[in-house]
């Protein structure tokens, strides 16, 4: 019997994430119905499941790289470094990388650079599946 | 003995996006990371437009690297020269044979797309010349190659955002090279490159 997720049909996408295909502390991209993709890293006993765009320009997170030992995501077009358990930005490399070039000016303002951080979906397991629910957040 | 060529296509995005992606300078070792993957301003003179780099790669467990100067001459040209090795004992082609690149962005109008054209002149020693078509190839290949990294960033982007968004680049937050020189001619203000009928 396919048991589906409490509450509302439409508060989750329609298609579950099969947990047991999923490969630990690998970035791997699910396509959970209506043509949305997101991107799914398990790691240890945790999921994170977030939108596949990066907060900066939109960078395709499916090619980003992760590292388990910091937790950390790096967006493969700028290295944007994000924080996976709280989705904050982390580190802008190019601070240090360009350092000498950023002298702030009338057009640049770094100091009112936003605070990126990556969406975060929530979801709900049931059995071996995880269905994502359409608003933000964690669960 | 001087060996010039030019490489020439259409890239399918309006003039101020493809600029700006060049500009944005944040991408280059990470989303060119695999061509080069550190970059290092040693000199530069906002003032002239010209910034003096060095970038590096390893290759069989090496680091290689180029030292090169940048230039930027709006609208939409970018030209690089003096490119020598690094280090300076390292073999490389650039001991032998001066290389100036001049990019050149042009708009499409009818299409709102760009044109891009790269000429490069090689000065080469005699010995060298009769390998030139095969330089050429390999150096004509390196650039579609890096050039379809930035393409397929501009189609992600314009799908996700609009073809004709340039409104990050424009973000005082944003770090681009050269910004105040763009905004003055891509930027909400600026004038267009092309009067509209
Ligand atoms: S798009 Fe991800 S760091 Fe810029
Ligand atoms: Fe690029």
């Amino acid at each position: 019997m396919t048991q589906s997720p409490p509450g509302p049909a439409d508060a989750f996408y329609p298609r579950p994430i099969e947990l047991r295909d999923l490969h630990r502390g690998v970035v791997q991209v699910r396509d959970v119905g209506e043509g949305v993709e997101v991107v799914v890293i398990p790691d240890g006993d945790k999921l994170y499941v977030l939108r596949e765009a990066c907060p900066h320009m939109g960078g395709p997170l499916s090619q980003a790289t992760y590292c388990r030992k910091d937790g950390t995501l790096e967006c493969p077009w700028h290295g944007y470094l994000f924080d996976v358990a709280t989705g904050a930005l982390r580190d802008n490399p190019n601070e240090r990388i360009m350092a000498s070039l950023r002298e702030p000016t009338e057009c640049f303002r770094p100091e009112r650079a936003p605070r990126y951080a990556l969406t975060l979906l929530a979801y709900t397991v049931i059995g071996d599946r995880a269905y994502v629910s359409r608003t933000r957040g964690r669960e | 003995m001087k060996y010039r060529f030019a490489l020439e296509y259409e890239i399918d995005t309006p003039l101020a996006i493809a600029v700006a992606v060049y500009l944005d300078a944040e991408h280059y070792v990470f989303l060119h990371k695999k061509y080069s993957d550190t970059y290092e301003v040693l000199w530069h003179d906002l003032a002239a437009r010209k910034i003096f780099i060095r970038e590096t790669w390893s290759l069989l467990g090496f680091r290689l690297g180029q030292t090169c100067m940048t230039e930027y001459i709006p609208p939409a040209e970018l030209r690089n020269y003096d490119i020598k090795p690094h280090p300076w004992w390292i073999p490389s082609i650039h001991h032998v044979m001066q290389t100036t690149t001049r990019l050149v962005y042009t708009e499409i109008p009818e299409r709102n797309s760009t044109l891009s054209t790269l000429e490069m002149e090689l000065d080469m020693p005699f010995w060298l010349y009769p390998f030139r078509r095969w330089i050429r190839k390999a150096i004509e290949r390196l650039k579609i190659e890096k050039d379809q990294q930035d393409i397929d960033m501009i189609e992600r982007r314009a799908r996700l955002f609009g073809r004709e968004n340039n409104s990050i680049y424009l973000a005082d937050h944003q770090f681009i090279l050269h910004k105040q020189d763009y905004l003055r001619h891509f930027g909400p203000n600026s004038k267009r490159l092309t009067p509209a009928d």
